[in-house]
């Protein structure tokens, strides 16, 4: 399989990088690990391609007060390995971790899978519940975009004609995180995701966050669960009525992979059994044993 | 296109086309066949290999992406003619059907024993669910990947896993 053929270039700074797709005819390239399948498949044929591969100051990750800096071109295997990111923000390191496979995480990045906004991409109910913004740079100006707002749909998100996506900023949450990821096999892209964040203290759950992924929509927080259980003993009892509710209103990716009923299941299963492992006063970040017998605690029915 | 890079210790140089593949490039351009073209989507991993250290699919990179690199093919792995710790262990556990898969595997084995002292079977099934075997060998394949940790590091201890 061949891509049709284009003009390539590979700036070693921004600015190089922006002027170059300032004309409208140059589509970045990141890790290239969706388009190059995308282009191969001829669904995508860009005239020209600006590679980020050599452009250090994306590469960065940093901590700037209370926040996390990831730059666009950090790879996901960079974040699971990164020991900033595993003492600041490690619910990214396990979201990074179930993404595809090795190989494909050693390439991929956070901007590029961010960018191509595939529905099921692992970052997208993660960054939503962290509350993280994206920092998004044109010749001109330099924005910040939340990450409730980025998102759009189906790969399509809030950046414009010659803007690139420069990094990803998160802000520190102190208390735990369980990232959950349905798929038949683990590199497969999700059928349904689930990130929760949650403190405890003194027995009452406080500060909960869940966030749910593999949507039409974007990801979407489950607002009315967390409320319900904000400040409350743990008795997912209580929540039931009102999760089934509001995935009920959810509106699931609906392919070949899995049908949008079939999907909202999932969403509440893996909700269900994240909140009764809580309750059972288990932590059950890397507990749950998926089909296959492993303890991924991240994928599997 | 000019493409230069070091593979397997050696600097070699092309004009090629952008959209050229690095997996087509080493096949095609640098004659180096033993780098396999499976599903050319990305999933399979039969064209696994190291750049900068780092394994990857090369069917997902451009050549010109590689400028500068360093690659690691399964021909870089033998050394004057002998097989190399991966490849022994590969042979002796009968790790291979029809082969397909073999030359990724192999690099696959390369990164890991340069990565980690101490593997589990559950963690080396976990580190090579990117590289496909569609005769399912996998049994003789983490036999021989577990061998070659014992091998190259001289533990006897054998882990095991579930």
């Amino acid at each position: 399989m061949y891509p049709s053929n284009f003009e390539y270039y590979r700036p070693s700074n921004l600015n190089e990088a922006l002027e170059l797709l300032a004309n409208g005819e140059c589509r970045p390239i990141a890790g290239g690990q969706s388009l190059v399948p995308l282009m191969k498949l001829r669904i995508v044929a860009p005239k020209c391609l600006v590679d980020l591969g050599r452009i250090e100051s994306l590469r960065t990750i940093a901590i700037e007060g209370d926040v996390l800096k990831v730059g666009a071109m950090v790879t996901h295997e960079e974040i699971v390995e990164s020991q900033i990111i595993e003492e600041f923000s490690p619910v990214l390191a396990l979201t990074a971790e179930s993404i595809g496979d090795l190989q494909v995480r050693n390439r991929g990045t956070i901007g590029g899978s961010l960018a191509h906004a595939d529905p099921s991409a692992n970052y997208l109910p993660t960054l939503l519940a962290l509350e993280a913004e994206v920092v998004v740079v044109s010749p001109l100006a330099r924005r910040v975009v939340p990450m409730a707002d980025f998102v759009k749909g189906p790969y399509t998100t809030d950046l414009r004609q010659g803007e690139l996506l420069e990094a990803v900023m998160i802000p520190r949450y102190r208390g735990r995180g369980i990232v959950e990821k349905f798929a038949i096999r683990k590199a497969d892209f999700a059928i349904g995701l689930v990130t929760m964040l949650y403190k405890v203290i003194e027995g009452k759950l406080d500060d909960l966050r869940l966030a749910v992924g593999a949507l039409a929509t974007g990801p979407v927080r489950l607002r009315k669960v967390e409320e319900k259980l904000r400040g409350g003993e743990l008795n997912p009892k209580a929540a039931e009525d009102v999760l089934k509710e509001e995935v009920a209103l959810l509106q699931p990716v609906d392919d070949i992979h899995g049908g949008a009923e079939y999907r909202r299941r999932v969403i509440f299963t893996l909700v269900k059994r994240m909140l009764e492992g809580l309750a059972r006063g288990r932590d059950n970040e890397g507990q749950v044993e998926d089909q296959w017998g492993g303890k991924g605690g991240r994928c599997g029915a | 296109m000019k493409v230069k890079l070091r593979i397997n210790g050696e600097e070699r140089e092309a004009d090629v086309e952008p959209r050229l593949l690095l997996v087509h490039f080493i096949r095609d351009v640098l004659k180096l066949k033993g780098t396999h073209v499976g599903c050319e989507t990305g999933h399979c991993g039969a064209c696994t290999v190291l750049m900068d250290g780092k394994p990857i699919k090369s069917c997902q990179v451009f050549a010109v992406q590689a400028d500068g690199t360093e690659i690691i093919t399964v021909e870089g792995l033998e050394r004057d003619g002998k097989l190399s710790v991966e490849q022994q262990a590969f042979v002796d556990n009968f790790a291979i059907q029809c082969g397909y898969c073999t030359p990724g595997m192999l690099v696959m084995t390369r990164y890991l024993l340069g990565k980690y002292e101490k593997l589990s079977r559950e963690e080396i099934r976990e580190k090579i669910h990117g590289n496909y075997c569609m005769c399912t060998g996998y049994v003789q394949i983490i036999n021989a990947i577990e061998d070659a940790f014992r091998r190259a590091k001289g533990s006897e201890g054998k882990e095991t896993g579930s």
